[in-house]
Formats: C-alpha cells, structure tokens, sequence
C-alpha cells in the first residue's frame, strides 16, 4: 500500500489553494488537537469531515454503541458495525484511520461529564459539541470556559438546527443562550420528534466550518445561526453576553462542580436506562463474561459485554458504566444492576 | 408601537411587555409541526426569546417591556445530535 502520511501539498491541494487557509493554514490544522464529545449523527460527520481536512490530532469520547437506527443519519457507520456491536468511538477510529492514516486518533468509549471532562479537555485547541442532550452540553460550557478553552455547540431537532462557537474569553456562552437546563426528560430529543437526516450533516457541516477557521486562526462568526432546510431558511441571531451569567461572567462553573448528579440515567428516549459506577473502575469483560454464563447468554466483542437473561438485556461497557435495554423505569433499572453485577 | 419579531414588523400596543410577544408566537406558530409535538409532549414549547440580543428568562416575561424598534427574536431548542 503507497505511503500517504507526506503528501499534504497532494492530499490538502484543494485547501492550499484557498486564500481563506491556504498552505500555512493547513499546517496550522496539522498540528491542532480537537476533542470531539459525542460521536452520534453529529459527532460522526464532524469527525470525518475534521480527518479529511487534515486536523492533525483527534480524541473522541461517545457512551454508546451502534445500533440500527443510527444508519439513517450517522455518517461514518454500516451494518457490519452493527452486527459487531461496536462501540460508536471505536467504529469512528476504524473507519476514519482508513480515511486518513496521517492523523492521530484516540478513541475513548466513555460517557464524557464533570468527572471526566477535564481530563479529555486538557490538551487540546478546540472541542465540537457531537452530543444529544442538554446536560452533557452545560457540563462542557463550564469545562471550556475554566480552560479557556473555544467550543463550537450544534444542536438539531426535527428538521432545525443551531449552531454557535463559544469563545471562553469575550463570551457569549451557551449559559447565555440557555440560562437554565430543561427538566431532565421535558426536552424533546431526535428519539422523539424525529430528525430529518440532512440536518445533523448540515449543522455538523457548519460547526467543523467555524473550527477549521478557529484552527487556522481566523475569526469566528459571532451570534447563532438557526437554520432549518427543510423551509430553507438560515437566520445568523445576534446574541449579547447576559450581564449576570453564571458561567461567563460570574464564572462559576455549577454544572462542572457538582459532580454526577444521578447514577442511572434515562438515554435520549430509547426504552434504556444508562448506570454509572459510582466510583471510576475497570470491568474484566472476560471474568465477567464467565460468571454471567450461569445466569443467561453472553457475548463479549472486546469492547462491551452483552448478556440477556430471561428478564432483561444488559450491555456492559469497561468503564463499569451498563446499558439496560428495554427498560425506562429507573428504579428497575437500579434492581438489575445490582442483581447481576452486584453493586 | 412597531417592533421586529424575527425579523418581521408586528405592531403592537404601546403598553406591552413581552409576554404579549410570546402570547403572539405562540399562536401564529400553533400549526407549526414540530413546535406542536412539543408543546404536546411537553407542555412547553421551550422557545427562547431575546431582546435586542439578550435573552430574557421566562419568569421576567412579564416585567420585560418592549419599546418602539426593539428586535425581538425566538429560538427553538435543539438539543439533540
């Protein structure tokens, strides 16, 4: 197989040529570290379109694994890696290492909040909002702003989107746009209402445009560009700093403080229930696997366990953190953990 | 009194605060698809409204005045990916 890991006057022709970039402000994506938080419809088509671009470096953090009806909209996966059960930041590196063999992938199968997140943040340049929930999104606002760090938030539901970059020092945040958090479970989410398919690579589109210029360092678009294709309208909202913003100008970072707020955590609607460990830990998928033989059927891929008895369906992640298929009660939830795994 | 809301001329009377705005959104947007499902799933639409730039927290509604010229936008939520 031909060596590609030089060519970046052949494989960045095409943005070596644009004034807006051109070869300097290749290099500058070369040598830029991003974290990607998510790696749904969003998070997928924003990893890819960031390694074809050439960002020299990039880390991306998803919960989950891929599931059928994640193919209608989520770019950089197929059947094979549902058939394989393959976690979602896994099948990314995979497929984005065939893309580009010249960028450095890390992959983290992890459920990214305020115990976590300063970690995944701590060296990087930028990090793109791949998330599909407002918790996660408040939680990397506050990270980002501690760091000083510049985030690019996309949201979509239905067929809109919005897009906005954060940057720490002159504000607005996100904190600004959303003052507070909607009641867990009272927010529409795409496992509800539904996501038209083109707008997650829209928005995705239009949050790696505003990176890839904060990467080369020009400057990027202020205000929130509300788009929704299917009436075609793209609207560019002027938004002023709120003067008694928690985040950006009291700078307090409440939802990064307060730690994980629940161990089980109803997932985005789907009929699953997420369990966290109540301590960071590190689950022997193997050992696992042979206990859970006696109780039902087991199946390991390396990455996530995946055990079905008679009354459940449990996905067990490394991290310690379980999916329990099937299941919105949380209380529920909560019994089956402790009965097969014991905590 | 006329002020902008997303963009449009709307007039309104020279005494109105922006809970007359919303009242106003959220009957021209009552067909709306996607805020009709919200509204219903939710009991809230979940729309946030800014004037002149600034977002204005739902319980200030009613104590926000709106003034001749004033820019008043709303913003559905997306929060999903």
């Amino acid at each position: 197989m031909p060596d590609f890991k030089d060519a970046i006057d052949a494989r960045y022709s095409r943005h070596c040529r644009l004034p807006e970039l051109g070869r300097r402000g290749q290099e500058r994506l070369l040598s830029s570290r991003i974290l990607i938080v998510g790696c749904g419809a969003l998070g997928a088509a924003i990893a890819s379109l960031a390694a074809r671009a050439g960002v020299g470096s990039l880390r991306i953090v998803d919960r989950d694994f891929v599931d059928l009806s994640n193919l209608q909209r989520q770019a950089l996966f197929d059947e094979d890696d549902v058939a394989e059960r393959l976690p979602k930041a896994e099948a990314a590196r995979r497929k984005l290492a065939r893309i580009n063999s010249s960028i450095v992938l890390d992959a983290i199968v992890a459920d990214a909040g305020p115990d976590n997140i300063e970690e995944f943040i701590r060296d990087v340049d930028l990090v793109l909002d791949g998330t599909d929930n407002a918790e996660t999104r408040y939680v990397i606002n506050d990270a980002c702003l501690k760091r000083g760090i510049p985030w690019i938030y996309g949201g979509v539901v239905g067929v809109r989107g919005l897009v906005m970059s954060i940057m720490p020092a002159a504000g607005p945040c996100f904190r600004c746009l959303y003052p507070e958090p909607p009641a867990p479970g009272n927010m529409p989410t795409c496992d509800t209402l539904g996501v038209l398919a083109t707008v997650p690579s829209l928005v995705a589109a239009l949050q790696t445009t505003e990176a890839l210029k904060i990467l080369a360092g020009a400057t990027p678009t202020p205000g929130v560009l509300s788009v929704a294709p299917w009436q075609m309208q793209f609207q560019v909202i002027d938004l002023k700093r709120r003067d008694d913003c928690p985040a950006c100008v009291r700078r307090e970072y409440t939802f990064l403080d307060q730690g994980r707020t629940s161990r089980a955590l109803r997932l985005c609607g789907r009929d699953m229930v997420q369990i966290s460990p109540p301590e960071p830990t590190h689950i022997d998928l193997e050992a696992l696997q042979r206990t859970l033989a006696a109780a039902g059927r087991v199946s390991n891929n390396g990455y996530l366990l995946e055990f079905m008895a008679y009354d459940c369906k449990l996905v067990v992640f490394r991290d310690g953190r379980v999916l329990v298929k099937g299941i919105s009660d949380l209380s529920v939830a909560r019994a089956l953990y402790a009965r097969y795994l014991g905590a | 009194m006329k002020i902008r809301i997303n963009n449009r001329e709307q007039e309104l009377s020279d005494q109105a605060s922006l809970i007359d705005v919303v009242r106003l959104v959220r009957s021209t947007t009552a067909d709306d698809p996607m805020l009709k499902a919200i509204r219903q799933r939710t009991g809230d639409d979940h729309i946030s409204y800014l004037v002149n730039g600034k977002v204005v927290a739902p319980q200030e509604y009613e104590t926000t005045p709106v003034k001749e010229g004033d820019e008043v936008r709303w913003i559905h939520p997306a929060f999903g990916g």
